[in-house]
């Protein structure tokens, strides 16, 4: 018996040693690697950014206009999402309809489509006659081209509903879980004492929810700095942060593009830390008090009480017209046009112009697809599988360690740097100018998609592992005899199953979707949402239009096996 | 001014029937209480009324006027819950004032009816804190004064006391009573602590399954239930099946197991009819052996519980009884396995003709 307990502590302290190596070496150092380059070579970063040669600051100059750019876009996409998503969380939180649940899963579909094919899909929606424009008997696209910029905020149009498409499910969801989280109770009584049902909803149910408005908030604004794939190819002339990374990097610009990443991931942490620290206090919503003329007051409420009857539909209707907008019509667009055109171009007739001569004939992209598919998904496999090996273990150091909320903080950082940022920094880390010990290639994808792989998987496990009781029940098998170990193979294991397995399809669907990374560390392997890219770039729109199409029924298949999954 | 009548109100859930046509009315300034096993609709009746639900079937008159499609905000009640349901980032005083400013009555107004009713719950001092920061009694006493606020002359109350210990409970309920009584309100308690509900109001409901069984006075539901169900659900009673062998003049002879006979002051019975006699443990007393109106049994077992024990008592025709007797100091008169002679006297016995499907279903609580 005591020989036992002293092996199986062994174990236990192995296992712990092993998973931290494998955590620092697979997530610490290519997270944070970007920051210490740019300390490590600061005279390279001074002299390349601010003190050139030849231009002098003027990359320096370009940093500041593109991140002015991404944060008027980000910022005005997730001010759009939350008049948007608010209303629309509510409804789903607190009405029972039918087409509830459906509704619920298109408004998730962003977050599964591959964001190149989705934003492809946009495009062509909103800039060809192929697209709505067509729809109205316009004879060209409703937006003339992707340069058509917003009035005031002098953001691009298509690049704006890109971002709100992508940002939406993040603050959608995010708050609906918020608002389904708070008793009804408190909206019930409010009414009886007389506030009508707006009036209910400031009152009461907004403050309460703060914290997950916030963080919605929060991650879609990090979602949006980060954005890189779609924005690749419905970005036109400008530039967003991610973007400038992604080009710099290829116009070996690395330091520029070294010191850009940095700034972003240092901004992301400045918006996430705050965030986490004000959400994570155990406050119970937002308490503020003020005083308004009786007269205004009364005004108000007045309103509210006219809104609450009278404009309702307005409010549930829009959102639901924003969504079929930004994600349904684009997806039948691009279905549309793959069946149109599928043997010809159907405006010119030429047979070049169709998907068949395109994919069978000689620019064959039909093979280079089937390479791509095999790499994606041996990147996704691969990756999950690693990242799986490392996070299982991880979850239960969290959960179970005094320094395991220190390990989930810091595992918030690759969910929400810009992918991009991390490419560069795995590339520059591993790469030639690093340890160089992988050239870009597939294995340096696997590499930076084990990164973001880690922390969705653990986020995925630690859900369900607080969702149930456990604790009590390892408690209890371990007071029946068990030691720590077989309490956890017996009692723990079975039950975040369930766990394990969603964090499994989310980790390979990030992967498989995954764009602005794998643009820089991809070498000459390419995967599909990459092939994307560079269709449209090489403007092969008909292969572009067939392998969008290819992706989205490919996540569509995804998401059932999620929906599936997650169900019970 | 605030009488509230309800028509054949009916809500079904899928196959429940939560409420099955209620017919009721509770005149102004009455305290009524709905009591009834757990599942019996009390929450769907009270919730309808408050427009909390929206019945299926019959309508619903507050002072007169229908008020089915009227949105819960205008129908002007006080609603405390079974929760509480506090606003908890409110302190005390923004909880109590929310219902007037709401309504946009003016501050100055709104601050003076809040210290008056802080004055009259005893809160002043706490009026900063929040809910969080409150023991239950006084969060819900805290409740009943933000319902109060609204000046609504109805008050609905869903099980207000059932979070609370005995003392508490018992405390809170007297003050209570005083306070809907001192502002002449309107009242509508639904518990299912029958002596919180003797004890508070003025009209006492029963309700099984989604419908009335019986209402009336508290005294009267206790010492002259109309059915089995009520005499069961309020008080203790001990049943026993019977024969009407004779309908003498001072009311019917019932035949009870092996011959034993009882005198009752029933008089609306036939000979031959096969009935349920009941009576309250508390009638039965413990007597020498022989006389009238007596029957014999062993003492199986003796419960104390307080100033009171209950004997459990095999009779000799096998059925079991519960006779409670005030517990005595010194050492005790009777102790298990004894034999003893239970008397009850025929104006305390209660008669019920045998129900239709069988006893143990009409006293059932689903
Ligand atoms: N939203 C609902 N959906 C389905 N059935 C319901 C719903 N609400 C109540 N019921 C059912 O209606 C019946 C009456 O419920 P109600 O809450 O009115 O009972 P109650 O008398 O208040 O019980 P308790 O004393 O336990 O609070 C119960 O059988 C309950 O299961
Ligand atoms: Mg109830």
């Amino acid at each position: 018996m005591g020989l036992r307990t002293k092996s199986s502590n062994v174990i236990s302290k192995l296992v712990v040693w092993t998973t931290l190596g494998a955590f620092i070496f697979f997530v610490l150092f290519p997270t944070f690697y970007l920051i210490s380059y740019v300390f490590l070579r600061w005279p390279e970063v001074q002299l390349e950014v601010f003190e050139n040669p030849i231009i002098g600051d003027e990359n320096w100059r370009q940093i500041l206009k593109v991140l002015s750019f991404s944060f008027r876009l980000s910022l005005s996409a997730v001010a759009f999402d939350l008049v948007f998503g608010i209303p629309l969380a509510y409804v789903l939180a607190r009405k029972r309809f039918p087409g509830r649940s459906l509704l619920e899963d298109i408004v998730t579909l962003p977050l599964v489509i591959p964001t190149s094919g989705f934003g492809f899909a946009t495009s062509i929606t909103w800039t060809t006659v192929a697209g709505i424009g067509g729809w109205l008997g316009l004879g060209t696209g409703l937006v003339t081209n992707l340069n058509v910029v917003i009035p005031f905020l002098n953001v691009p149009i298509v690049l704006f509903i890109v971002h709100v498409a992508l940002t939406f499910p993040y603050i959608v969801r995010t708050i609906e879980t918020k608002f389904e989280s708070i008793d009804t109770t408190f909206e019930i009584a409010s009414r009886t004492l007389g506030a009508s049902s707006l009036t209910t909803f400031r009152n009461i149910l907004s403050p309460l929810s703060i914290p997950g408005i916030f963080s919605g908030a929060v991650l879609a604004l990090a979602r949006s700095l980060g954005e890189t794939g779609a924005s690749l190819i419905v970005s036109g002339v400008s530039s967003t942060a991610s973007i400038a990374i992604v080009r710099w990097t290829s116009e070996f610009k690395l330091a520029t593009a070294a010191f850009m990443g940095s700034l972003l991931v240092v901004i992301a942490w400045a918006i996430i830390l705050p965030a986490e620290l004000y959400v994570g206090r155990r406050g119970r919503g937002l308490r503020i008090s003020y005083q308004l003329p009786i007269s205004i007051y009364r005004k108000i409420m007045k309103f509210e009480r006219f809104a609450s009857r009278r404009l309702s539909r307005l409010k549930d209707g829009l959102p639901i017209v924003v969504v079929v907008l930004t994600v349904i019509v684009p997806i039948i667009v691009v279905l549309n046009s793959v069946i149109f055109y599928w043997s010809a171009d159907p405006y010119t007739g030429k047979v070049q112009g169709g998907v068949v001569y395109q994919l069978f004939g000689p620019p064959n992209y039909f093979s280079i697809l089937q390479q791509a598919t095999v790499t994606s998904i041996i990147v996704a496999l691969t990756s999950t599988y690693i990242a799986m090996c490392i996070s299982i273990p991880l979850s239960f150091i969290i959960e179970r360690k005094w320094y395991g909320e220190i390990i989930r903080t810091i595992l918030k950082v690759p969910l929400i740097i810009p992918t991009s940022s991390l490419g560069l920094s795995v590339l520059l880390l591993w790469g030639s100018s690093g340890f160089n010990l992988v050239s870009p290639g597939i294995w340096l994808i696997i590499l930076t998609h084990i990164v973001f792989s880690v922390p969705v998987i653990v986020e995925s496990i630690i859900a369900s592992y607080e969702g149930s009781n456990i604790q009590m029940y390892e408690e209890s098998a371990r007071t029946l005899g068990a030691t720590a170990y077989n309490a956890i193979e017996a009692v723990s294991l079975p039950l975040i199953k369930g766990g394990i397995l969603t964090g499994f399809i989310l980790s390979f669907t990030r992967s498989l979707g995954e764009t602005g990374a794998t643009f820089i560390v991809m070498g000459r392997d390419i995967t599909v949402p990459a092939l994307v890219v560079n269709m449209v770039e090489a403007l092969a729109i008909p292969a572009a239009l067939f392998t969008s199409t290819y992706l989205i029924v490919l996540s569509l298949i995804l998401l059932v096996i999620i929906r599936i999954l997650t169900r019970r | 001014m605030p009488e509230v009548k309800l028509v054949n109100v009916t809500k079904r859930y899928g196959e429940i029937l939560a409420n099955d046509h209620i017919n009721l009315t509770i005149k102004d300034g009455e305290y009524v209480s709905v009591i009834g096993p757990s599942g019996c609709g009390k929450t769907t009746l009270i919730k309808s009324i408050a427009g909390i639900i929206t019945p299926d079937e019959g309508e619903i008159y507050i002072g007169g006027k229908l008020v089915n499609n009227i949105p819960i905000e205008d129908r002007s009640i006080g609603y405390v819950f079974q929760n509480i349901a506090l606003f908890p980032h409110m302190t005390v005083w923004n909880n109590i004032t929310y219902g007037p400013t709401v309504k946009g009555m003016v501050p100055e107004e709104t601050r003076a009816l809040a210290l008056e009713m802080l004055e009259m719950i005893k809160l002043g001092a706490r009026s900063d804190a929040y809910p969080n920061e409150l023991s239950g009694g006084t969060q819900q006493k805290t409740a009943v004064a933000r319902a109060l606020m609204s000046r609504a002359e109805l008050l609905l109350l869903d099980e207000p006391l059932g979070a609370l210990d005995v003392k508490v409970r018992a405390e809170l309920r007297y003050e209570l009573r005083r306070i809907v009584k001192d502002l002449g309100l309107t009242a509508l308690h639904v518990t299912h602590d029958q002596e919180e509900a003797m004890s508070i109001s003025d009209r006492v409901i029963v309700m099984k399954k989604g419908r009335i069984v019986e209402e009336g006075a508290p005294i009267s539901l206790y010492t002259q239930p109309k059915n089995l169900f009520t005499a069961n659900f309020v008080g203790e009673a001990n049943f026993l099946t019977g024969v009407i062998i004779e309908m003498a003049e001072e009311g019917a002879v019932i035949e009870v197991g092996d011959g034993t006979r009882l005198m009752t002051t029933n008089k609306d019975r036939s000979v031959g009819e096969r009935v349920v006699i009941a009576f309250r443990p508390e009638y039965a007393t413990i007597e020498k052996k022989g006389g009238t109106n007596t029957f014999s049994g062993e003492i199986e077992d003796m419960l104390y519980s307080g100033s009171i024990v209950r004997l459990r008592v095999r009779l000799d025709n096998g059925e079991l009884i519960v006779v409670k007797k005030a517990l005595s100091l010194g050492k005790p008169a009777y102790s298990a396995g004894d034999e003893i002679t239970v008397k009850v006297s025929p104006e305390n016995l209660l008669v019920y003709p045998y129900p239709k499907e069988g006893l143990s279903k009409e006293l059932a609580l689903e």
